[in-house]
């Protein structure tokens, strides 16, 4: 909200400077987001009035007047129509710099002229080129015209908290000054004196609605002259970013501005029968607002009506109907509390924010309405010359009162940990207009009903808190006996996950948890696919952020993508998080899982061929990972899947009984064409739970070997059909406790090996614990070896 | 014989000397001093001598074939320095090429700040709390005295599920979670990741936030800055200096917004603070009583405080990046600078 320095000082009296001003407010939780300065450069634009206008010697169009600028008279050159003598107009003087440049003196024609009548145009007060700037008749001649109008006001930006209704107004912010500054709150004059007929007798005012009206004011103003404002009335507003409209509006406006409460004007004749009604919309009730909008009002919307018809939308904004317009003599002046929940769904639902339905969603001072009525019949009276009817409508079928709230002065520093007195607290809430009653070790406080955020205990702390400011409050630490905290194990797998991977070379990503229907299509997940069982967000950004993922591939392959166009295209990353999936209770499972992908050169080092990130480098990668983990007896087994590639696609197994702790392999030529990736993809996901359930954090030694080992070199020809896995097993069965290693360092598949078989080469190391081995001992081991996969595989030994 | 065998010593002192390698060198020794070398052959010949004579000449003949077994050794050290030094030139490396580079992978920047703001509450005691991040709207608002229709929810752009489902708008859930679990003392710090409908430079759609809550018999405002005071400066740095301004959150009372000297300009004033000397990082407060009312704590027993910093904010402030939104591109240009 917007206010101005000077306006401020109406209500109440301080020697800051604005900066100064900015540095308090921020100390009781008002921050001021924004100090503006004025912008124009107006020292030497003064207010002259014209004492004679005379024809120019050498030109029709033009005229020269002779102006009073206090001082002196003044010849000027002039060459608009719309002045006549007596008027009061800006005139610059020589040096001011106006819009269209420096003023100087000047001949013109053979005539001089000492300086220049301003239109609002050339002053960049608006955009009005039409004429000259005419000032009202009281403008006092010779001030600096900027500080006649209030424009060289210094304007504050101020941030305020949403439970703070009573702050969204002069007076609210004057309050929290007075109580910083012990001066004492200043109200605006509220006299003014009425004539003609009794309201009652002109204005019947129905509330069929107490719950979401419990009270409405009006008044009846005849005579109202409508005009465009006053030009103080005008720049105030303005400054405050309210567009001025006409002197009745621009003052129901200036009210809400200083009291807080928002005001409605209404013209008179357009309310059929004299009547006003409080009452719900009707179904599919429409009604057009002040901004030319048809508007279809919502179940439980409150409008205001007349007998016919719904002639504002209550607490929003008025029909454009009843307007008050350039003809309008008589209006009404609508001034109310309406339920704040009430006005907030309506105005949600409609979609309309406002002036009005900010102060009253928030809560405005449903006793503080008739001040408020005074002070516009007061104001337009003054500015617009309308007489104020006799006496106040006021509807207030339930009446809201102050709330009382004991207060523990030693539960306040209990609470803030300080030792702050009890008078100091008294005289705080007394100068936020509180009332105190002091009780043994307590006090009542009524708070005014202008603060609707104070209703406990704790409340009132805050405030005093506030006053006493937070810089005041000591800074201690808590103590408390030394109790170990364990990690639990997901945390501490987390962490190690992390670190095994970056370790491996692998860089941690984070995309998104969005991922978008068209995610499946790219990564060719069938229409049935389990993973396309997916939490759906209602409110997307946009489609391709519209569900919550089920998988953490589509990221990473929207990183790599991302990567690829910009020209990295050499990547191993990955990512720990969650993905997520729908189930009966209204909240989605949680999976937290492991998923992390290999592209492009591995590796490039001047002496070294590059070479390409292929299936084993994934593999080893994953082996790698598993074995730091200790997770034992874990194989790969081939797997079907739609995104990978159907020869290079594996389930990752592990355990007893073997459970599937993920899927890893080659993305599908497709997928990677989709992507237009310019090299293979290798990707895995693993699920956390799953590992989780594997990992040990326990770790044991054995003792080094006392005896040396043998290792002997095999090479055997089998079917390329037969696994390695297949033909690992059966040296571990047939090896016995005496085969301490396998370890197969080469795969041969030409010449001379025959068609459809390969070659398998591995060293196998051989000890015990208990002696040094002979020949004779591992020669037979190694030949039962030899004979078992001869008979189980059809093996034959590669000489 | 002496001058014969002094002429012999010379000769083959010269030789070797002029010796260029170890092989020769060996042909030298097998010349003089092998089974039929010439110094050799005087020594079998000692025995053919009057005896009278033999001691004297067998003195002699020794010390010859010492001098020259020395001089063949000094050659031989000398030729393989020589070798070695060859050798060694031959086998220069241009220092100045690059080496082969041992790629590591790095953490994310996010996780790097978490760990970071983990650390330092966990050497004090805390323990690390989670909860899920899609939530019940009860735990996201209703519980933290955020009402249906209360206006703090507009502060709060909600992505829905249903319409009791959310996205959780900011880690604040968790606390209730553990308070409903456990009862005081709390001492907990919870990391997560949050979801709100924005998207511009400084707002993404997702992102983190750390949550702090203590809970215990006598916690007051005093230890909420004490300890979040020591927080800035084990993350920030020991001049860090803190600022607490009333504010307005549901759950807390009284609440404040903190604001920690710049760590860029250390309060001097810059671009980054807008010439503030000061950064708005946190939000914190008492925990409201309404809250406790939700878990039933007895509020008339149990004090607490809490406070929350957006993870991301940190992580820009303290790498000087000016766009959210490239945590989350996974550029790895930009993941290589942290």
């Amino acid at each position: 909200m917007k206010i101005t320095y000077h306006w401020l000082k109406e209500f109440v009296d301080f020697n800051l400077s604005p900066s100064e001003l900015q540095e308090k407010l921020d100390l009781v939780g008002i921050p001021v987001e924004g100090i503006e300065k004025p912008s124009l450069q107006m020292e030497k634009v003064i207010i002259g009035k014209i004492l004679a206008i005379n024809p120019h010697p050498q030109a029709d169009k033009l005229t020269v007047c002779f102006v009073d600028i206090g001082k002196e008279h003044l010849p000027i050159v002039c060459g608009a129509k719309n002045i006549k003598p007596g008027d009061k107009v800006p005139v610059a003087l020589p040096g001011a710099k106006l819009s269209t440049g420096e003023v100087k003196i000047a001949k013109i024609r053979e005539v001089a002229s000492l300086g220049i009548m301003c239109s609002e145009g050339e002053l960049g007060i608006s955009k009005d080129h039409s004429g000259l700037m005419l000032l009202p008749p009281d403008a006092p001649v010779g001030e600096r015209l900027d500080q006649y109008l209030g424009l060289s006001d210094t304007i504050l930006d101020l941030e305020i908290i949403p439970n703070r209704p009573d702050c969204l107004s002069l007076l609210g912010i004057a309050r929290e000054v007075s109580a910083l500054t012990g001066n004492p709150l200043k109200y605006p004059p509220l006299e003014f004196g009425e004539e003609g007929d009794e309201v009652s007798s002109r204005l019947h005012v129905k509330i069929e609605t107490p719950d979401f009206c419990p009270r409405y004011t009006a008044r009846v103003v005849e005579g109202v002259k409508v005009a465009p404002s006053p030009s103080w009335l005008r720049y105030r507003l303005e400054a405050v970013g309210i567009r001025s409209i006409n002197n009745v509006v621009d003052i129901t406006n200036y009210v809400m501005m200083e009291l807080g409460q928002p005001i409605h004007a209404f013209n008179y004749c357009r309310i059929n029968d004299n009547t006003i009604v409080i009452r719900k919309a009707t179904k599919g009730e429409k009604i057009v607002t002040l901004d030319g909008i048809e508007r279809i009002l919502v179940k439980d919307s409150l409008v205001i009506a007349d007998t016919k018809q719904a002639v504002a939308i209550a607490g929003i904004m008025g029909g454009q109907e009843s307007e008050v317009s350039n003809d309008t003599n008589t209006v009404i002046i609508e001034c109310a509390y309406f339920d704040p929940l009430n006005i907030r769904r309506t105005a949600k639902k409609l979609g309309m924010r406002t002036e009005a339905s900010l102060r009253f969603e928030r809560g405005v001072d449903p006793n503080g309405i008739v001040a408020a009525q005074n002070r516009t019949a007061q104001l337009l009276h003054e500015v617009a010359g309308g007489k104020i009817g006799r006496g106040l409508i006021d509807a207030y079928p339930s009446p809201i009162f102050p709330v009382e709230i004991e207060l523990r002065p030693s539960r306040v520093n209990a609470v803030l940990g300080t030792n702050i007195n009890s008078p100091w607290m008294v005289a705080i809430l007394e100068k936020l207009e509180m009332k105190v009653e002091s009780l043994p070790d307590k006090f009542t406080v009524k708070v005014p009903t202008f603060r609707p955020d104070l209703i406990r205990e704790i409340d009132l702390i805050e405030e005093i808190a506030r006053h006493w400011g937070y810089h005041q409050i000591p800074e201690t630490v808590p103590q408390y006996p030394i109790t170990p905290i364990r990690e639990s194990l997901d945390l501490m797998l987390e962490n190690w996950v992390r670190e095994i991977l970056t370790a491996s070379g692998l860089w941690e990503v984070m995309p998104y948890s969005f991922i978008g229907e068209r995610s499946f299509d790219q990564i060719r997940l069938p229409f049935s696919h389990p993973l396309r069982l997916v939490v759906k967000i209602r409110n997307p950004l946009d489609e391709s952020r519209s569900l919550m993922r089920s998988t953490l591939i589509p990221g990473l392959l929207e990183t790599l993508s991302l990567n690829f166009r910009r020209g990295n295209e050499n990547l191993k990353i990955f990512e720990v998080g969650r993905v997520f999936q729908p189930r009966e209770d209204p909240l989605p499972k949680e999976y937290l899982r492991i998923s992390g992908a290999l592209t492009g050169i591995q590796e490039v080092f001047w002496k070294d061929k590059p070479r390409t990130a292929d299936f084993y480098d994934l593999k080893g990668l994953i082996e790698t990972f598993l074995d730091e983990l200790k997770i034992s007896k874990y194989y790969f087994q081939p797997e079907e899947h739609p995104l990978f590639h159907s020869g290079r696609c594996a389930k990752i197994v592990a355990g007893e009984p073997p459970v599937s702790l993920g899927i890893m392999g080659e993305i599908h030529p497709d997928v990677q064409e989709t992507y237009e990736f310019k090299n293979r993809v290798y990707l895995f996901e693993i699920d956390f739970e799953a590992l989780k359930g594997l990992v040990s954090e326990v770790r044991t030694h054995s003792p080094l070997p006392k005896y040396p080992a043998v290792k002997r070199d095999i090479a055997i020809i089998l079917r390329e059909n037969i696994s390695a896995q297949q033909v690992k097993e059966v040296i571990i069965s047939s090896g016995g406790d005496l085969l301490e290693r396998i370890e197969l360092f080469d795969v041969y598949q030409q010449k001379p090996i025959p068609p459809n078989h390969r070659s398998l080469a591995y060293t196998l190391t051989f000890r015990s614990p208990e002696k040094t081995l002979t020949d004779q001992e591992v020669d037979s081991v190694q030949q039962k070896i030899i004979e078992t996969l001869s008979a189980n595989l059809d093996a034959k030994i590669r000489k | 014989m002496k001058e014969k065998l002094e002429k012999i010593l010379m000769l083959a002192q010269t030789e070797i000397k002029n010796c260029p390698d170890v092989s020769n060198l060996e042909q030298l020794r097998i010349k003089y001093l092998g089974k039929k070398g010439i110094v050799t052959q005087f020594l079998q010949e000692l025995g053919k001598l009057p005896p009278e004579v033999r001691p004297h000449q067998g003195q002699l003949v020794n010390r010859i074939k010492k001098a020259i077994e020395v001089t063949l050794q000094n050659r031989k050290a000398e030729i393989n320095t020589a070798e070695k030094k060859e050798q060694l030139d031959k086998e220069q490396v241009d220092v100045t090429l690059p080496g082969r580079r041992f790629l590591l992978g790095k953490k994310h920047p996010i996780t790097k700040t978490l760990d970071k703001i983990q650390g330092i509450f966990k050497q004090m005691g805390f323990e690390i709390a989670q909860g899920p991040e899609i939530e019940l709207d009860y735990y996201n608002f209703e519980a933290l005295n955020i009402p249906r229709d209360h206006p703090a929810r507009d502060m709060q752009a909600t992505f829905f599920i249903t319409d009791d489902v959310v996205l959780r708008t900011h880690i604040s859930p968790v606390q209730i979670r553990v308070m409903e679990k456990k009862s005081p003392p709390i001492r907990i710090i919870v990391p997560g990741r949050v979801y709100r409908c924005d998207d511009d430079v400084s707002h993404s759609p997702m992102f983190h936030q750390v949550e702090v809550l203590v809970v215990d018999v006598g916690v007051t405002f005093a230890h909420l800055k004490g300890v979040l005071s020591l927080f800035a400066r084990e993350m920030f740095g020991p001049q860090t200096e803190t600022r607490f301004r009333p504010s307005y959150f549901p759950f807390t009372e009284p609440s404040a917004e903190v604001d920690v000297s710049c760590i860029i300009c250390q309060g001097k004033g810059c671009r980054i603070c807008k010439h503030s000397g000061w950064l708005e990082i946190l939000g914190a407060g008492m925990v409201h009583p309404a809250v406790f009312g939700f878990v039933n704590y007895d509020a008339e027993k149990y004090t607490g405080f809490a406070f929350g910093m957006g993870v991301e904010r940190i992580a820009m402030l303290k790498y000087g990046i000016d766009d959210i939104r490239l945590f989350f591109e996974n550029d790895i240009r930009f993941l290589e600078q942290f």
